[in-house]
């Protein structure tokens, strides 16, 4: 009945000015294939749910049999029916999901082997009374709705003691089965509100239970990992464009410079000596330039020092080339992996930027520190705080990067200061 | 000859119209943006532009935009983008406008002077300077069984030069070839891509591009 309500509508597109209609009426056809797919779903729990009912009942004869001969392999056949069950309900939920667009609902850990003995049985008892309700309200609002909308063709050709009953009256006059099709819209908003909700509702309670038992934590892991995966995919595509636009615009282009300017030698040195000196030196300061550049470039990938002594030595050197005095302590720290260090650097040097850029502060304090398998890294000024983190792509760019390592980024910047950006990073995965 | 140039660069921009002044052009402007450029080009109407690709706010294709749009605006008119990588996708794009003054080289070729002074002028008169690195890509990678294939390694020489936009006295020179030897290698090319007519100046560019381009 659906697609009827979708005809009526398709016809009124022909109507002059349909143009709005035409567009509601393709949205409700849409709807109306939702709908198929969900009664589809909800036709399937239904069976299964009754056939639940009878595994169960089976297994009960079994448990209680089973000191008997005929009791053992019963159990056996019952659980493996159970089982099997689960594992179509699983596959049907997903299925269902999937064609609803609601993949982020689906775990994304396949499940190994089948679901275990209670788990089966977890499911069959929640499907027993899940997969009957709803498939009892939809059959009724179903059945509701085809004879509430019908009834006024057949109602006369029953005999008067068995006249229907599609609401809270009998239909037993024409002016009484007129009003029978109101009814039937009733019903029939009520199905197309309730069945999509509650195969939805459905599927996700099937999946949710059927997941790998026990594995929750494990879940959870795989969600942080996607995650923090992700971030790091992104602070590399982010990276790896920044250094090529680096090395392009900027080494690139003074290296040509110099090339144009050896080559513009060339040409007056024999005509214009005077000239050309002037020139020499100018291609001087462009290789200077290139060289500068290039510095800049290999210490915005990996700082040299930081590679050669360590995260402690490069802070170091970091305060010690900051514009204002900063004092950094570094106790017990020892060597993290390569890609940690490197993040709590920039972290270090991003920070001190600020200080120098916005805070209007007069010192800086880098605290450095390893506790319990992780390392810390703290920068706190003395200037006036209200640091926003969306204001430029600095502090929000870190904390991708920090989260990229699993890490956390707090930053605290009341308004009338001071600022604290404090970076912990595990270091034992 | 009326140069105008768009490059962000303050140094390459000074080089840049220093070599051009030296070499005998006349400098009408040099743009450090596509949108100064556009404004300057309207301005002084030069008889040809050099673009760099990579113009601010964007850096990303500015310099190919203007390029479009300034032929867009006149059309066929002479224009040399310089990049500091070259793709013959972006080649294929340039060449979409035409193949009328058309000129597309690596920046690093502008050092080698009196090159790049030849490649200015040939686009100015309304020929084609393809960077021998483009003419690479689209010439090497072929797949087997290539009509390509066939030629000889002299031939793709000729080809090469050919595609760059260099004309028989210069093929002749630069291989060291005679003019009818020359010729003959043409001739041998048209045949074995299955071209026909006469070659001449831009004309067999296109002719080569187009079958390339396939």
């Amino acid at each position: 009945m659906p697609r009827d309500k979708g005809r009526t509508k398709e016809s009124a597109r022909r109507t002059p000015g349909g143009g709005r209609l035409a567009a509601r009426a393709r949205g409700l056809l849409g709807a109306c294939r939702g709908t198929t797919d969900d009664t589809r779903y909800i036709v399937h729990a239904f069976r299964s749910s009754t056939h639940t009912w009878f595994l169960l009942v089976i297994l009960l004869i079994a448990q209680i049999t089973t000191s008997f001969l005929i009791g053992y392999p019963l159990r056996r056949w019952v659980v493996n029916r159970l089982i099997r069950v689960a594992n179509r309900d699983n596959e049907s939920a997903v299925r269902h999901l999937t064609l609803r667009g609601h993949e982020k609902s689906i775990s994304r850990s396949d499940r190994e082997g089948d679901p275990a003995f209670l788990t089966a049985v977890r499911w069959a008892l929640e499907n027993s009374a899940a997969g009957s309700v709803i498939g009892c309200v939809t059959l009724v609002l179903a059945v509701g709705t085809v004879v509430s909308f019908t009834c006024p063709l057949w109602w006369w050709s029953l005999p008067s003691e068995y006249a229907v009953n599609p609401g809270l009256y009998r239909v037993d006059s024409w002016a009484a089965a007129a009003v029978t099709p109101l009814v039937g819209l009733v019903y029939l908003s009520l199905y197309l509100a309730l069945v999509p909700r509650s195969a939805l509702w459905h599927s996700r309670l099937a999946h949710r239970t059927l997941l790998q038992r026990g594995d929750r934590g494990l879940l959870a892991r795989i969600t942080q990992i996607t995650a923090s995966r992700d971030d790091a995919l992104e602070v590399h595509r982010t990276e790896l464009q920044r250094i090529e636009r680096d090395l392009h615009d900027g080494t690139q282009n003074r290296l040509v410079a110099v090339r144009v300017h050896l080559g513009l030698l060339e040409r007056i040195l024999a005509e214009d000596p005077e000239r050309a000196w002037g020139l020499l030196e100018t291609t001087k300061d462009a290789a200077d330039e290139a060289l500068r550049e290039l510095r800049h470039v290999v210490r915005s990938i990996y700082p040299p020092l930081l590679a050669d002594r360590g995260l402690a030595s490069a802070v170091s050197s970091l305060a010690a080339r900051c514009a204002l005095p900063c004092s950094v302590e570094a106790d017990g720290l020892g060597r993290a992996p390569v890609a940690v260090e490197t993040a709590a650097y920039f972290v270090v040097a991003e920070a001190l930027t600020n200080v120098h850029k916005h805070s209007n502060g007069s010192r800086a304090s880098v605290v450095l520190t390893e506790t319990a398998g992780s390392v810390l890294v703290r920068v706190t000024d003395d200037g006036h705080g209200g640091a926003d983190e969306h204001a430029g792509s600095g502090l929000a760019g870190l904390r991708r990067r920090v989260a990229s390592l699993e890490g956390t980024l707090n930053i605290s910047s009341p308004a009338d200061g001071p600022t604290t950006v404090e970076a912990r990073f595990p270091c034992a995965y | 000859m009326r140069v105008l140039i768009a490059e962000d660069d303050v140094l390459l921009r000074q080089g840049l119209s220093l070599l051009l002044e030296v070499e005998g052009f006349e400098m009408v402007g040099a743009a450090q943006d596509a949108e100064t450029f556009l404004e300057l080009f309207d301005r002084h109407r030069p008889d040809t532009a050099v673009i760099d690709v990579r113009l601010p706010p964007n850096f990303s294709d500015e310099g190919l935009r203007a390029a479009a749009e300034i032929r867009r605006r006149v059309p066929n008119m002479p224009v040399l983008v310089l990049s500091a990588h070259v793709d013959h996708e972006y080649a294929g794009e340039l060449l979409g406008s035409g193949t009328n003054g058309i000129g597309y080289l690596l920046k690093d070729r502008v050092g080698e002077v009196s090159d790049f002074v030849e490649a200015l002028t040939r686009v100015a008169r309304g020929g084609v300077a393809l960077d021998p690195e483009v003419v690479d890509q689209l010439i090497g990678g072929r797949p087997a069984g290539d009509p390509l294939g066939s030629l000889t390694d002299r031939e793709h020489q000729v080809l090469d030069l050919m595609a760059q936009g260099h004309d028989n006295a210069g093929i002749c020179s630069l291989l060291g070839l005679s003019t009818p030897a020359v010729s003959k290698h043409i001739g041998a090319i048209f045949g074995k891509l299955g071209l026909s007519g006469p070659g001449n100046g831009h004309r067999r560019v296109q002719a080569v591009l187009t079958y390339l381009r396939k």
